[in-house]
């Protein structure tokens, strides 16, 4: 995906084609309801979609304001918490994946281990590895945030955690 | 009336009912701050023990534990970008960025008193309408309801005017996720793929919490080991909580508008404090000359939310009392607790038990001087959560993330929808496209569904003559010519 100014292919268009296809698919499937549940979904999936075609033709073609104007004008035409424009964008991509791989990987971990024992593990060793906290600083962390939620969510709200795998496994 | 005031004031300034308030401010405060619980989980979790209590005592406990959580729920939005609840959704718009900036302090106190003035403002509002709430909430027919839906998602879509396509575009993508789980007026499931959770749609949470929260997070990790939230500047020299008031005196009407437009959808039904907070935004924004702060830390993005929240609490209760109808979760919980207490829901709340009311109304306007004044001395302590190394806080924010999202129906589902949210969130906001409307979409969905189908079939083509409809519509139009007239502007000038 590219982030050059300019291209034909620029980043948002990749976006303004997923929404095409998630409004296009929502239109389509809508024919099998019977009028009355139908009826608000094309009301608005029928205009979005219209809308959405729109903006895919202008990332297509390159002439939105953020290319006549460069790329800061996207985001500040925009409004939203603005992303810091001051790291590149190589540098955000590779962080952006390196801490989601984070993210999925706790997920991961919560099918597999259930929560209360993946939560430990992934705030001690998110600590340890990256932010290069000392072993007794992580330990504690990792202790105080389970205690935490074993109070709260297990000892006063009695939540129903989700079957983790490895213990269906091991037949418990 | 004056009766029923005179007996509400005598029975709420008593030392036991002081004690119990108080105490549910108290109890509240203690797992309030955490995101997506809140004082919803406080309050189920003491709904055993509330069932022994006198009636007035258990409504005024609960009353306590609420407020503070209305309050509370700004703390995680203002300091790390998550919104405690749906109704702080707004309120990260503006305050996280201020807390980027070293000014969190200054956002917090901004945002306490607020939420203190507007829930004053909106309990003597609802006091004063008492009477008049029924023939008020009358006025409002199916197409008027429908009409206020459409003109909040499109003043959403349009706030700044420069990507009118993609805001709307997004407003729409917002309605049509929420169709997802069974349709209102058939009860036929909608592109469920036969999966039970999606039955009853997807739940709000972790959509929140996916499309602002997680990019957020992932955005605050970016750059050296030892990188502070509050990287722009040194936190208490330049900023204090009192800046903060001195922001709220400063811009008064403001306050006091954005307090009487959540009071004003606080009373009607259904809508709730979830549309009032963006549409006291979207008026913040759009009665301001100077609006290229919005978004990048302008305390007036602050006050318009932070007021509109605590205001429309008054007239959700009023609601929830009188006609049974909840506008939320938490009111549910509350309508649970009234039945159990043998207080069933009515007219006669407005009549007969007109005191309880009253008393409720009252304990509002105490409970919301409690916790503001409860947060805002422990506002340096929680700014100062902002010098601490981002890299110690992600894991135990992620951490609290997932938990908040699990627990909306305790369904792996809920993980998932994080997750795939996550995704659309990081993508919308790294390519340039507005996440509110997606947000204010999805919340709106089902009552402009419910309306919409309701006014075409009991109205046929007439409502669209309804004055109420007539200046709603020209309102939905101005803001879409504006936006549209605007984006030519900008683009004519490049």
């Amino acid at each position: 995906m590219s982030q050059v100014s300019g291209n034909k292919l620029d980043s948002s268009f990749w976006l303004s084609l997923f929404f095409v296809g998630v409004i296009a698919v929502w239109v389509v499937t809508a024919v099998r309801f019977d009028w009355d549940t139908r009826l608000f979904p094309w009301a608005v999936g029928i205009p979005a979609l219209a809308l959405a075609l729109r903006q895919l033709v202008t990332d297509w073609r390159g002439s939105d304001t953020h290319v006549e104007r460069g790329e800061e004008a996207r985001y500040r035409e925009v409004l939203d918490i603005p992303v810091d424009r001051s790291i590149p964008p190589q540098v955000m991509m590779r962080h952006t994946v390196k801490t989601a791989s984070w993210i999925a990987a706790f997920a991961c971990g919560i099918w597999f281990l259930g929560f209360l024992i993946s939560i430990p593990l992934f705030v001690f060793f998110y600590l340890i590895y990256e932010a290069q906290a000392r072993r007794f600083a992580g330990l504690m962390i990792a202790g105080l945030t389970f205690l935490f939620v074993w109070g709260v969510f297990e000892m006063m709200m009695h939540l129903a955690w989700p079957e983790a795998a490895l213990l269906t496994l091991l037949g418990y | 009336m004056f009766d029923a005031v005179v007996i509400a004031t005598g029975e709420i300034f008593t030392l036991s009912r002081m004690a119990w308030l108080f105490g549910g401010v108290l109890l509240g405060s203690v797992i309030g701050f955490v995101p997506g619980i809140g004082g919803r989980a406080t309050i189920a979790i003491l709904l055993p023990f509330i069932v022994k209590m006198d009636p007035a005592s258990a409504l005024v406990l609960i009353v306590g534990i609420h407020a503070i959580g209305n309050t509370a729920d700004t703390i995680p939005a203002i300091l790390f970008g998550i919104p405690g609840s749906t109704s702080a959704t707004a309120t990260v718009m503006d305050g996280y960025p201020m807390a980027k900036k070293g000014e969190a302090e200054r956002a917090l106190g901004a945002s306490f008193v607020s939420s203190g003035i507007g829930g004053l403002i909106g309990a003597f509002t609802v006091l004063a309408t008492i009477p008049m709430i029924r023939p008020l909430v009358l006025t409002f027919g199916n197409p008027e309801f429908f009409m206020t839906a459409i003109l909040a998602i499109v003043m959403i879509a349009l706030l700044t005017g420069g990507a009118p396509v993609k805001g709307l575009t997004a407003g729409c993508v917002g309605l049509l996720i929420g169709m997802i789980g069974d349709a209102p007026q058939t009860g036929v499931q909608r592109w469920t793929f036969d999966q039970l959770y999606l039955s009853d749609g997807i739940p709000l949470i972790p959509i929140a919490l996916g499309v602002f929260a997680i990019p957020e997070l992932i955005d605050m990790t970016v750059g050296e080991r030892g990188k502070k939230i509050a990287r722009d500047g040194p936190l208490a020299s330049i900023s204090t909580k009192w800046r903060g008031v001195k922001d709220v005196a400063k811009h008064w009407w403001l306050l006091v508008r954005s307090s009487f437009l959540g009071s004003w959808i606080g009373i009607l039904p259904g809508i709730g404090s979830g549309s009032a907070i963006w549409l006291a935004y979207g008026h913040a924004v759009q009665t301001s000359k100077d609006k290229e702060n919005f978004g990048k830390g302008d305390i007036r993005g602050v006050i318009a939310p932070e007021a509109a929240n605590n205001a429309s609490d008054a007239g959700d209760w009023c609601l929830t009392l009188a006609f049974g109808i909840p506008g939320s979760a938490t009111m549910s919980l509350v309508l649970a607790a009234m039945l159990l207490l043998g207080l069933p829901p009515g007219p006669k709340m407005l009549t007969e038990r007109l005191d309880l009311t009253l008393i409720i109304v009252w304990s509002l306007v105490l409970a919301n001087l409690m916790a503001t004044g409860l947060c805002f001395v422990f506002t340096r302590q929680l700014a100062g959560i902002t010098k601490l190394p981002v890299h110690y806080l992600f894991p135990v924010l992620i951490v609290l993330i997932f938990l908040a999202a699990f627990q909306s129906t305790a369904d792996w589902g809920d993980l998932v929808t994080l997750l795939g949210f996550s995704l659309i969130g990081i993508c919308m906001k790294r390519f340039g496209w507005p996440r509110p409307p997606l947000i204010v979409g999805i919340v709106l969905q089902r009552l402009a569904e419910t309306y919409f189908f309701l006014t075409t079939k009991l109205y046929g083509f007439s409502w669209l003559t309804r004055p109420i409809v007539i200046i709603l519509f020209a309102l939905t139009v101005w803001t879409i010519v504006h936006a549209v007239m605007r984006h030519s502007r900008d683009k004519a000038r490049a």
